[in-house]
């Protein structure tokens, strides 16, 4: 069933966004908009909904508590209801134990052999601060994602400026590789779209360049490298300098029970959860990220689904 | 002021750097002779004008005949300390001025104190703003330069700029006021483009060496290259332009080429194209150095059965010792180089995304390399084939196809070995790769004692050895302990303290480190900035170091050319106490709104900011800094 169209409570402006309906207004001053895809709908979307996996990201689960809705994994996946954490994979995700979006696992990246030494037996030497020896927990149930190949615009873009190759270097590899990417895709000052993201507790922000992604999935695995060193940073100990030894403790103590999830601040200035509308959708009416404890996102969807239950 | 620099060429026990307490004497000198002669001969001239006559004037002219033989920087530097006499002598033979930052002495102080200046190079931005870590419009203006440069020094030849904003106006002024103007070198420049370019073309007659390097220049649809004169011979040497990023008037540049018989180095942008290059190749066989643009056919163009003989016109030039170009390659027109291998002595294919087969075919003719810049995409293999040939090799630069933290890696500690073990040579090396293991790096540093450059940047960042898990620790210390000679120093991956301990310990000739998510607390930097005396230059972003590391560095920061920290541990306190206890310290500290933004609900948001950049200055606070840029004091 469709959603009456003044319920866009995702605050997307009239002019720049279709109405919510499928069929009942007229397209409005010639957008190519793309109804169907910011369809509201109750119960299943069209595809599976996202199945209920405690093993997978917390997203996920914070919007099961909230119904049906289709969310961010959802439209991560395309409704294969499979949480993709990090999107470079060939890993499993490595989710800790509390499913935390942002992995213990540390920050040198989801990438596949040399780059997974975290999943090794032995040490998880995944970030300075865990050199005390702190083994990401694996996850229960290591996700079978296909790892992306190289042909496939890979996620994980990138701290700014790093690695530092000039620009000059990287849009001439960028528009004249074989593979002929997307022109856009290395040209950098053309077309950026900075928008800050602040992670609660973490003492930086970021900005990121929302061009550089393609998709949700990008963003997510991108975001959750990008901040994974802030909450590992948290718990940086100085004065430990050995290696051998598991010293969980201080890490559990940050992440227990904390779950965090993606939201974003609208044209209108509205705070919504990330993953709703089609990603160029997003990507025109998102002015800021912010990476939310749960705890505080709780209060978004069951207004929303009020919103909705009221106008049915 | 004045009071100040005597106090601080007395603090003998941290000698000042080498030019400013240059400076100092030949102040304070002047300033001494008045006194002493006090004969009324002051009468209202400026001090530094006077010229009394002495009785060393002849010692003078003599010091003068020889110290106009010395070249090097350094020596003069040194000569110029002996006295007040030879640094007032050197000072007026020195005709190569080198101004390491722009904003470290003014351009009326430096052109006061050297007369006869002929050649002037001067650095501008940071290197870590090449990588968008900074606002563009940090500084680094020609513009004042210019200006003083041209009532100084009105013979000017040369002009050599690094990371300078150079705008067309500051073209047109050189290129009109500066009759004898015959070389300019624009290395990581900006703020020009081709309207600027056209005027230096048409009115420099004695242009010798016109060279864009890596430079930005905005595009126009100026024809500079129809602005060379038409007619006549020019007395052209180099004609560098692969960096511009707008299409030419070839058949201008034709022109130019036939006219040019002095032409020995010509490297073109990517809008020339194979056929083009023929056609320049066969009037210009003197070339000793090429860049061949796109290397591949012109849009539009098939491959057909007309196509020129390649393979001739480059076995027509037998003074081709470098190559470069390749920008667009099509790999089956690689074999035309094949003649010219054997001479090579500099093989630039870093932009050439050719596979290791196709690399072999090449390198193994090019037995005198000796610079071999390359992508990645050539494999470990392709670095077997280089080690296994080019035993001469002295650099070698391996850059990433695609440069990102978690893409394949083609190139791996198998390549760094084979290099280490083939050539032994090797003085420099820059190596981007996604895996490394200590052991590869322990072998070079054991197998390469001549390395004087080591840059390793393994682009997953904290990623450790990846066949042990250990930290890079052991790797780079063995770098610096085994590499006597080594004076800059990358480092990356995962990284303990321990490695800036064996730095600080061992690396006693580094003088440029770049430090970038290494480092576990502030003894990290503290082992560093107590350890290496002979540090000038330390970029480090990301790292956990604070106002106590900070703090560590007051005896050298003086004898450094310049700090760079970004997204460190820093607080604002903590730079201004920096500031406050070395006055001759210009600290900046930048807020960078593309990069990293302190969290709203910091406490210091009204002075939070990003990245530390202090170096040291004769001239205070610059009065051109922009709104983001907060000098402490």
């Amino acid at each position: 069933m469709s959603v009456p169209l003044e319920h866009d409570y995702i605050g997307l402006s009239s002019e720049a966004v279709p109405s919510m309906e499928g069929s009942e207004r007229p397209s409005s001053g010639g957008l190519n908009l793309n109804l169907k895809a910011t369809e509201l709908r109750l119960g299943l979307p069209g595809s599976e909904s996202p199945e209920r996996d405690n093993g997978v990201g917390v997203l996920k689960s914070l919007l099961m508590v909230s119904g049906a809705k289709r969310g961010f994994s959802d439209a991560i996946d395309g409704g294969s209801g499979k949480w993709v954490l990090s999107g470079n994979g060939g890993s499993e995700a490595e989710l800790g134990k509390g499913g935390n979006l942002f992995s213990p696992r540390g920050v040198n990246g989801g990438g596949k052999g040399g780059g997974c030494e975290c999943n090794n037996q032995n040490t998880g030497l995944g970030s300075p601060v865990l050199k005390d020896g702190v083994v990401p927990p694996q996850s229960p149930k290591p996700l079978q994602e296909k790892k992306p190949q190289l042909s496939a615009p890979a996620a994980k873009a990138q701290v700014v400026g790093w690695p530092p190759i000039r620009s000059f270097r990287k849009n001439s590899m960028a528009t004249h590789s074989p593979k002929n990417d997307d022109d856009a895709e290395g040209k950098s000052g053309s077309g950026c779209l900075y928008v800050k993201v602040s992670m609660d507790g973490a003492p930086y922000l970021r900005k990121v360049d929302l061009k550089t992604y393609g998709s949700y999935m990008e963003l997510s695995s991108a975001l959750e490298k990008m901040f994974s060193c802030f909450t590992i940073g948290q718990c940086s100990s100085h004065g430990v300098p050995s290696r051998d030894g598991l010293n969980e403790s201080r890490l559990m103590d940050l992440l227990s029970g904390s779950e965090y999830v993606l939201t974003y601040e609208d044209k209108d200035g509205d705070w919504m959860l990330v993953g709703d509308v089609p990603w160029e959708m997003f990507t025109d009416s998102c002015k800021r990220l912010r990476i939310m404890k749960s705890s505080e996102a709780i209060g978004l969807a069951p207004r929303a689904m009020e919103k909705c239950k009221n106008r049915n | 002021m004045r009071e100040e620099r005597t106090e601080m060429s007395k603090d003998d026990d941290r000698s000042p750097p080498l030019d400013l307490r240059g400076a100092d004497i030949a102040e304070s000198s002047s300033k001494t002779r008045n006194c002493v002669t006090g004969s009324g001969h002051v009468t209202g001239l400026n001090p530094t004008e006077f010229q009394a006559p002495y009785p060393d004037q002849v010692l003078e002219n003599v010091l003068e005949n020889v110290l106009q033989f010395l070249t090097s920087r350094r020596d003069r530097n040194a000569a110029s300390l002996v006295c007040k006499s030879w640094c007032r002598v050197e000072a007026l033979t020195r005709s190569e001025l080198f101004i390491g930052n722009c904003y470290s002495v003014s351009p009326k102080r430096a052109t006061a104190r050297f007369s006869r200046v002929r050649a002037v190079a001067i650095k501008g931005r940071p290197r870590f703003a090449d990588f968008n870590l900074m606002p563009p419009e940090w500084g680094a203006h020609f513009a004042p330069w210019v200006a003083a440069l041209g009532s100084a020094y009105p013979w000017l030849e040369k002009v050599y700029l690094k990371r300078m904003s150079v705008t067309d106006e500051d073209l047109k002024y050189l290129a009109e006021n500066f009759p004898s103007f015959k070389e300019l070198v624009l290395v990581c420049c900006d703020g020009f483009g081709t309207r600027g370019l056209a005027v230096i073309a048409k009115k420099c007659r004695q242009l010798r060496v016109l060279d864009l390097i890596e430079s930005e220049v905005a595009e126009s649809d100026m024809d500079w290259i129809g602005e060379f004169p038409e007619s006549g011979i020019t007395c052209l040497e180099s004609l560098i332009f692969d960096c511009v990023e707008s299409p030419i008037n070839f058949e201008a540049l034709e022109r130019l080429v036939i006219r040019s018989p002095s032409l020995k180095k010509l490297r073109l942008n990517r809008f020339v194209s194979i056929g083009q290059l023929y056609r320049l190749m066969v009037r210009a066989p003197q070339l000793t150095h090429l860049g061949t643009g796109s290397f591949s056919l012109a849009e539009g163009v098939a491959h057909g059965d007309q196509e020129p003989d390649y393979e001739s016109a480059f076995a027509a030039c037998k003074s081709l010792v470098c190559l470069s170009g390749f920008r667009e390659i099509t790999p089956d027109y690689l074999s035309a180089i094949y003649a010219v291998c054997a001479n090579l002595t500099s093989l630039n294919l870093s932009y050439a995304n050719i596979n290791a087969e196709q690399l072999k075919t090449v390198i193994v003719h090019c037995h005198k390399l000796q610079t071999f810049w390359v992508l990645d995409s050539i494999c470990d293999e392709g670095l077997q084939a280089a080690a296994a040939t080019c035993k001469d090799l002295r650099e070698l630069r391996v850059f990433p196809i695609d440069a990102r933290e978690d893409s394949e890696g083609p190139v791996s500690e198998v390549g760094l070995q084979a290099i280490s073990e083939g050539c032994r040579k090797l003085q420099s090396i820059l190596y981007f790769c996604q895996h490394m293991t200590n052991a590869a790096v322990i072998a070079m540093s054991n197998n390469c004692p001549d390395l004087e450059v080591f840059r390793l940047c393994i682009m997953g960042r904290h990623r450790p050895d990846h066949v042990t898990g250990e930290p890079m620790d052991e790797g780079f210390g063995a770098i610096v302990k085994n590499c006597k000679k080594l004076t800059r120093l990358a480092v990356s991956g995962l990284l303990t303290d321990q490695a800036f301990s064996y730095i600080g310990r061992y690396g006693k000739l580094v003088r440029t480190l770049s430090v970038a998510f290494a480092g576990n607390s502030d003894l990290g930097l503290k082992y560093v900035l107590e350890g290496c005396p002979r540090l000038q230059k330390l970029e480090i972003r990301d790292s956990p170091f604070g106002d106590a590391a900070l703090r560590s560095g007051l005896h050298h920061y003086y004898n450094m050319r310049f700090l760079w920290m970004s997204s460190c541990r820093l607080s604002p306190p903590g730079c201004r106490e920096i500031a406050r206890a070395l006055p001759r310290l210009v600290v900046e500290v930048i807020r960078d709104e593309v990069g990293m933004i302190r969290a709203e609900c910091e406490e210091h948001i009204d002075d939070a900011f990003d990245i530390l950049y202090m170096y040291r200055s004769l001239e205070g606070p610059r009065d051109d800094a922009p709104s983001f840029v907060t000098i402490l004091h």
